[in-house]
């Protein structure tokens, strides 16, 4: 029997929304999900928070020697990279934004595709097997992905020899500066694509099945129950992966990137991660180091509050509400 | 009564009926074969794309010494005479059984853990307006986009005594902020109704959740635990930190030690003779498949909880 | 995007790493003010140990002072005892060193390891990280200020070692120095030359692990070259390349080289470049700015157009000793350690023949000088402490561990017990059991290690080769002219500035940038600091 919302003026419930009410009065209402909450909350405030107080060496001349005590204050000295106009930076930075608009539009939907694609078999376990295959990728290293990248298109690899044996010309894929973006995307959806469809099979899998009944029987088709029944569905979860996808746009990739650095030359594939590791922290200057990570949280933040209030414009929820 | 008539007359024409043995729920008409041949393609690929390396991996674990040695040192696609010998290799002096067995203990124990906290973490930050939900959001967001340094972490597990224990392998990621997310969010799409019903039963909060809000969120439930669980499973990185004894390192170290760059596994020794390993490659695919096996058994039952469709009819009721 | 969480892991590898030895509290007894500690003037005062040859066994063929190494074609079968009496009489002592191997089974599962406790007459419990991951555990220890007893230390290129040293870890001058070494007298058997590596801050730091002064050679397939018709030994560079040429073709999936090093190092060599510095009246020049270096990256230019390079050199997951064994190519470079695991790997394959080749000049038909290497691996450190006779224990410890080919103590640490750990075959040489492979592997060796020697069981030929080629080889070299010198800005700087310029050469030899691009190269090496690390190493140099 469903209820009536209106019609319950006198129940003291949380569903009437009374913002005007005492804070100590939501506490002792709430008393039981703040204590649900409190074990994850310690477990985070100890083992992220408190560390995050390292980071004060990204405002200190820091040497292992003086520790943290004994470090002078520099300032912002240690974000100078972000003015100074050092070419390699700004080479990376150009990199890394290139590459995570290329992966937010062609990697990022692809696993809400395949879901779709799986979702709209009828067979159980067709349905279940196939996505058992397709997510295995995801286990595997990138030390694994990149050889195996390298034993199929590399120059001498399957595809080559099969080439170079019928005399034809050989296909240059690994190692061309210009393909290398390509071949990393080629990588990520390889790799996490499969991985990717779990969370929205799940959000599928919440979906009211009369819903579909109910359209069906009113002359709704395939075409249409997807577009009025599955996608508005699952159009929560995808947008809340969106924002926080937004959220780490600097970072495309460390391992994937560092182990092909080679063969393409640092101009097509530095990245901000990899110039950090090759000019911070392989010449241990620690303060730099913890400064770009601060700044990438920084714009990290500011991305998801501006993708979040751009949801709101959008009647969406997002990830949290004003 | 006439409206039922041209319900039902909408539905017979629209409705194909279903041919006998069909595994299509009644309601769903017959696909357009033109569709379902591009599905059928675009899924093959995919498949393929994927099935191919993985062959190769598990021929290339299984070849012998011969097969390998005309591939350049490269994968194979086909093992010629199939051997265990990697395997073997990798399987004996009771070293990865144990491991593996410490890993399953911290993947059981560390994912049961981490799905109550998450769980009771994004409960309560998926109810509007409750108390302290939106600070706690806000730091949530914050350790998401915000990484502490290695060092500062290494310093706390310290000073709480967690060195060469289990627990340092469990509690620093007991909650990953990401899942918490995540889950929050399903907990958000379930109906207000079902909440607001409970309330008028006078349900408490403990009861809304382990009664009607948990049992409704298999899925969510399912694939978070996933998550967690493979990431206890595979993770090497803080046992290499926090474990000082070799006794106690999970599986995923003791494979990590079989993994290095270029150089030699096994016995090598300036002045050894050993007998013979296997090469190198084999050894490492050897090693990926075993990692791989434990989560290929798990994963069947979990699918379950996500894969099917569900009927939310408690509601209307 | 659902790697989020994956790649932060590696990123926070990455920043983690970059918070090297983050001590919460500030170091006792460290003040920065008080000027250089660690100066060559104050190293080169050093009293180094003296040497003191063990004379228990009898090369077959002997080592000589310039640095070949003395070589055995058979294990000898009577193996004297080297430390008189136990080392410990039942301490708990504690180390930490990189493990190249499988995880060995621990104590309680390790028969091998609780013979060598009981020999030791100590426990030694060993904290052993996988090689990859060395650096980060070594920050995350030095900086949580846990140190074992003992630990390996990375042989320079860590950023202000010397102060770590000094800071962290115990001066062991007063024990070592001089006669005061016999006290030890397998330590005493280190090459002195291994031991100005362990020499910091005007003191000896630690007990250096030492290698052959050789450092590298080239390893070749006979059986290949043979096959080809490829010459084993070009006189000149024409020689050399028509050899490179002789053993590649494509269509059979054959070329020379399958990494960049080997015809890189042939070529400098062969071209006369210096051993990363030449050293001119007190100045320093890198090989990099060098005419010879020019030279080498035209010639590189050439073979690359040839195709007698692997198409897939530049890639950093090239199988290259696969690649090797496989007789996909035909030459490889590597620390001159590698012939045993070479010899191991292709012991079933009846064609495989293994061989060095040796370098000359380019047209005059010489030897080339060769690039000798600085005589050790890393140094073993101890822990700063108060009590002398713990001091005192740990270096008998690595005494015993130092014991020499040829020794019994040796003989047991690589190969544990007859029948259990080893079988011997018709010569009295050790062949592994699988348990014995498995166990013995715990990383002593590290710790302290038995001066080298040249020994391929069961495969006296080997030895024969190796002995003729650093004959040869040896008496041409020359050394690095900062080997000694500590400069900081190298310590920081090098690993970084020489990784993009080397990944930008290899734009140039691929033909995507032009030759005279290098100019560029070199002109950005300098600024980024190749100009500070000259000047340091200058400095010291002039302070002689």
């Amino acid at each position: 029997m469903a209820i009536d919302v209106e019609s319950r003026p006198a129940i003291a419930g949380r569903v009437t929304a009374q913002r005007g009410r005492r804070s100590w009065q939501r506490f002792r209402r709430d008393k039981l999900l703040v204590v649900l909450g409190v074990p994850g909350a310690a477990a985070l405030f100890l083992f992220q928070y408190v560390p995050l107080l390292g980071n004060i060496i990204a405002f200190q001349d820091y040497q292992p020697f003086t520790g943290i005590d004994g470090s002078p204050f520099v300032g912002l000295d240690n974000f100078s990279f972000l003015w100074e106009g050092n070419s390699t930076f700004l080479n990376a930075l150009a990199n890394t934004l290139i590459l995570t608009v290329i992966q937010t539009v062609f990697v990022f939907p692809i696993p809400l595709a395949l879901a779709l694609l799986l979702s709209s078999l009828a067979g159980e376990r067709l349905k279940g097997l196939l996505q058992s295959v397709l997510y295995l990728p995801h286990f595997l290293s990138w030390v694994i992905v990149v050889a195996i990248f390298q034993q199929m298109l590399g120059n001498a690899g399957m595809l080559n020899t099969f080439m170079v044996q019928n005399d034809l010309p050989i296909i240059h894929i690994i190692g061309v500066p210009e393909l290398f973006k390509a071949l990393l995307t080629s990588q990520a959806i390889w790799k996490d694509a499969g991985w990717g469809t779990i969370i929205f099979l799940a959000a599928i899998a919440q979906i009211d099945q009369e819903q579909y009944e109910a359209s069906a029987v009113d002359g709704a088709n395939a075409w249409q129950r997807l577009r009025y029944i599955t996608l508005p569905s699952l159009k929560g979860i995808f947008i809340l992966l969106l924002i926080l996808r937004l959220g780490s746009s600097l970072s495309v990739g460390f391992e994937q990137i560092i182990l092909q650095q080679g063969p393409v030359g640092l101009d097509a594939s530095e990245v901000l991660d990899t110039w950090v590791y090759n000019n911070g922290i392989v010449g241990g200057d620690w303060g730099m180091s913890a400064a770009v990570g601060l700044v990438k949280g920084l714009v990290g933040v500011l991305l998801v509050i501006g993708a979040n209030k751009l949801a709101h414009k959008f009647g969406e929820q997002g990830i949290y509400q004003k | 009564m006439s409206k039922i008539n041209e319900v039902t007359s909408i539905a017979s024409r629209t409705l194909k009926r279903p041919t006998k043995n069909s595994r299509r729920p009644a309601w769903m008409e017959k696909p357009n074969p033109l569709t379902q041949v591009l599905k059928f393609i675009a899924l093959g690929v995919s498949v393929l794309l994927v099935i191919v390396p993985f062959w190769s991996i598990i021929a290339t674990s299984l070849a012998d010494k011969q097969t390998l040695d005309k591939s350049a040192g490269g994968m194979v696609l086909w093992p010629g005479q199939p051997t265990f010998e990697a395997y073997g290799a990798v399987l004996s002096g009771g070293t990865v059984t144990r491991a593996m067995i410490i890993s399953i203990g911290i993947t059981v124990i560390g994912t049961f853990l981490s799905l109550a906290a998450t769980a009771g973490l994004a409960y309560w930050l998926s109810r509007r307006d409750a108390f302290g939900a939106r600070p706690m959001l806000l730091l949530l967001l914050g350790a998401l986009l915000f990484s502490p340094g290695l060092i500062p972490g290494y310093l706390v597990v310290k000073e709480l005594n967690l060195l060469d224990s289990w627990w340092s392998l469990i509690l620093p990621v007991l909650v990953n902020a990401f899942n918490v997310i995540v889950m929050r969010a399903f907990f958000q799409e379930l109906p207000q109704e079902l909440f607001d019903s409970a309330e008028i039963d006078g349900a408490s909060s403990l009861t809304v959740l382990t009664r009607i809000v948990l049992p409704l969120s298999k899925a969510v439930l399912a694939v978070i635990g996933l998550f967690y669980a493979v990431a206890y499973w595979n993770a090497f990185f803080n046992a290499m930190l926090y474990i000082q004894s070799t006794e106690k390192w999970p599986m995923a170290l003791v494979l990590r030690a079989f993994v290095v760059d270029q150089t030699a596994i096994g016995g090598n020794q300036v002045g050894a003779a050993t007998e013979a390993l296997p090469p190198q490659l084999q050894l490492q695919m050897a090693i990926l498949v075993i990692s791989l096996v434990p989560i290929l058994i798990v994963y069947p039952f979990l699918q379950r909880h996500f894969a099917k469709g569900m009927m939310i009819g408690a509601v209307k009721g | 995007m659902f790697t989020t969480q994956f790649d932060r892991r590696r990123l926070l590898t990455a920043t983690g790493l970059g918070l090297l030895a983050v001590a919460a509290a500030p170091l006792a007894g460290c003040s920065s003010g008080q000027g250089p500690v660690n100066s060559p003037q104050k190293n080169l005062g050093v009293k180094l140990p003296t040497y003191r040859a063990y004379t228990g066994v009898t090369p077959d063929l002997p080592g000589t002072s310039e640095g070949v190494l003395p070589a055995f074609y058979n294990m000898p079968k009577n193996r004297a005892a080297s430390v008189k009496g136990k080392p410990g009489t039942g301490q708990s002592v504690s180390g930490m060193a990189n493990i190249f191997y499988a995880t060995p089974p621990g104590a309680d599962q390790n028969p091998w390891l609780a013979g060598l406790n009981d020999r030791l007459g100590a426990n030694l419990d060993m904290t052993m990280v996988p090689a990859a991951d060395y650096s980060t555990k070594f920050a995350t220890t030095i900086a949580g200020n846990d140190l074992p007893d003992m630990m390996l230390v990375p042989n320079a290129g860590a950023p202000n070692l010397a102060e770590l040293l000094k800071a962290r870890f115990t001066d062991l001058t007063e024990y070592l120095s001089g006669d005061a070494i016999l006290e030890y007298p397998n330590l005493a058997n280190i090459a002195t030359q291994s031991w100005k590596g362990a020499v910091y801050n005007g003191g000896i730091y630690g007990i250096p692990i030492p290698r052959g002064l050789i450092g590298g050679a080239f390893f070749i397939r006979q059986d290949l070259f043979e096959k080809y018709g490829a010459n084993p030994e070009p006189r000149n560079y024409n020689e050399f390349v028509e050899m490179t040429k002789a053993l590649t073709d494509p269509k059979e999936r054959r070329w020379c080289y399958a990494n960049f090093v080997a015809p890189y190092t042939a070529l400098l060599l062969m071209n006369g470049a210096p051993n990363n510095w030449r050293e001119d009246g007190g100045k320093l020049t890198r090989s990099y700015e060098t005419e010879e270096f020019k030279q080498t990256l035209n010639d590189l230019i050439e073979l690359w157009k040839s195709g007698v390079m692997h198409p897939d050199t530049f890639s950093t997951t090239q199988p290259e000793k696969a690649l090797f064994n496989a007789g996909t190519t035909a030459v490889s470079y590597g620390g001159y350690t590698a012939w045993t695991q070479f010899a191991q790997d292709n012991r079933s394959n009846p064609d495989f023949k293994l061989a060095l080749m040796p370098s000359y000049e380019r047209t005059s038909g010489q030897l080339a000088r060769w690039w000798t290497g600085n005589g050790l691996y890393s140094i073993n450190a101890f822990k700063k402490q108060d009590n002398p006779e713990k001091t005192k224990l740990l270096l008998r410890i690595c005494d015993y561990l130092a014991a020499p080919f040829g020794s019994e103590e040796h003989f047991y640490r690589l190969y544990g017990q007859e029948g259990r750990d080893h079988t011997l075959d018709a010569n009295g040489n050790p062949v592994l059991t699988p348990q014995g492979q498995a166990q013995t592997v715990v990383p002593i060796r590290y710790l302290a290690e038995s001066a080298p020697v040249l020994y391929e069981p069961g495969r006296p030929k080997d030895a024969d080769a190796q002995h003729a080629y650093q004959s040869l080889e040896i008496p041409k070299g020359i050394t690095d002219p900062t080997l000694g010198l500590y400069s900081n800005a190298f310590a920081t700087k090098n690993a970084t500035i020489d990784k993009t310029f080397t990944t930008a050469l290899y734009d140039i030899v691929q033909g995507r940038k032009p030759f005279n691009s290098v100019d560029d190269l070199i002109a950005t090496w300098r600024k980024t600091g190749g100009d500070a690390i000259r000047g340091e190493f200058e400095d010291q140099l002039q302070k002689n």
